[in-house]
């Protein structure tokens, strides 16, 4: 299938950032790491399949190159993660602390929940996307159910 | 949909992109067209080093993430300073470049790559970017303590750091043309770091008392190699 970059920005940039500033809880490095997603997409020759393939080869690569910005060696002016959640507009006041509790997760929990509860996938699925295990999925999507359930008053037993 | 999913689907949807990013976006992708263009013609006419620069430039637009892919589980030994001391590391080839897990069980990953005299980028070895982390100053914390390492040196710069996470010092390492460093966003949980072969202007560093460095043979200086970019990741798993 052919892909148009402008056309993937629209349906999927906002939703990418959303995975890749899970990753790395900082907005301009979420942002590279979409644009360095997309660029590679552009790059790229591969063929997909659907667009299901598509969408999940952008979220692969996208998450794999936010966890190698989290420490990078790069010069920039950064937004401190307080700063940034500041200016955030949330539909009701406890929309900050459930971001603020994900957030805290270690970061191979952090992109199990959002994948899961955000983007709706399955364990099978975001197993393929991470290249994990299963049962690894499993493990980590039940500690941060567990995690989640502690911290917040307003998280429901599954 | 479940309780959780909702509020948590209403809680990301507050996260979006900045509103230049399609902008931004279009013009790295130009930038990418130019390259595409540059490398389907001939190097008649203008300089090879040029385009080479241009590539280069181009690459570190990334925002610093450069790294080979597809490479498959090799191993090789190289000397790394560590905390001070310098060690026999295995480095692991694999698709982010290399990695290797310290004695405390965290896992290091770096990568880098180099530009051809056409411009093209060619992961870096093992041993090329050995070199460039042995030529890499760093600061971790110890007993609750900054201390910055930079070969077999070790300096307690907590009091040093200024109130916005940075710090610029300088070494005297005659084997190493970038002593320049400037750390930004030191916390305990990791820092960030350019070096430079000059002071910027407007910027004052602290000397670091460099007597007790080891004369460093083994690394080649860095003018041997074009660096495009390297990363360093530090991290869990």
């Amino acid at each position: 299938m052919k892909t148009d970059i402008k056309e993937i920005t629209g349906k999927y940039g906002d939703r990418l950032y959303a995975a890749a500033f899970n990753v790395c809880r900082q907005c301009e490095d979420a942002e590279d790491a979409v644009q360095e997603g997309l660029l590679r997409l552009y790059k790229s020759d591969m063929e997909f399949e659907s667009e299901e393939h598509l969408k999940a080869w952008l979220f692969r690569v996208t998450v794999n190159v936010a966890k190698s910005m989290r420490r990078s060696f790069w010069n920039r002016n950064r937004t401190s993660y307080e700063d940034y959640m500041d200016s955030l507009s949330f539909e009701e006041p406890s929309d900050r602390t459930l971001m603020d509790a994900v957030l805290r997760l270690p970061e191979k929990y952090r992109i199990v929940v959002h994948l899961h509860y955000y983007e709706g996938y399955k364990t099978r699925e975001i197993a393929d996307i991470l290249e994990l295990s299963e049962n690894t999925v499993k493990t980590r999507l039940l500690n941060s159910r567990k995690i989640l359930k502690a911290d917040l008053e307003g998280w429901e037993n599954e | 949909m479940n309780k959780n999913e909702e509020n948590y689907k209403r809680t990301f949807n507050a996260l979006h992109l900045s509103e230049d990013f399609s902008e931004r976006l279009e013009a790295r992708l130009n930038d990418e067209r130019e390259v595409k263009k540059m490398n389907s013609n001939t190097l008649h006419g203008f300089s090879r080093i040029a385009a080479a620069i241009a590539a280069c430039a181009v690459t570190l637009g990334v925002g610093g993430v450069c790294y080979a892919a597809d490479l498959g589980g090799i191993r090789t030994k190289v000397e790394l300073w560590v905390n001070g001391e310098k060690s026999e590391i295995e480095l692991e080839q694999d698709e982010m470049g290399y990695s290797w897990v310290d004695e405390d069980g965290e896992n290091h990953g770096f990568g880098g790559v180099v530009c051809d005299e056409d411009g093209k980028e060619i992961p870096m070895s093992a041993e090329e970017l050995a070199a460039h982390m042995n030529n890499e100053a760093a600061i971790k914390v110890r007993d609750g303590r900054q201390n910055l390492y930079y070969k077999n040196l070790c300096v307690d710069v907590t009091d040093m750091i200024n109130a916005d996470g940075s710090l610029n010092v300088h070494i005297d390492d005659p084997m190493n043309p970038y002593t320049y460093f400037s750390f930004f966003d030191i916390t305990s949980e990791g820092f960030g770091c350019t070096s430079s072969d000059k002071p910027e202007a407007g910027v004052e560093y602290i000397e670091l008392d460099a007597s007790g460095l080891v004369s460093d043979d083994a690394a080649p200086e860095r003018d041997e190699y074009e660096t495009v970019g390297t990363f360093t990741v530090v991290g869990e798993d």
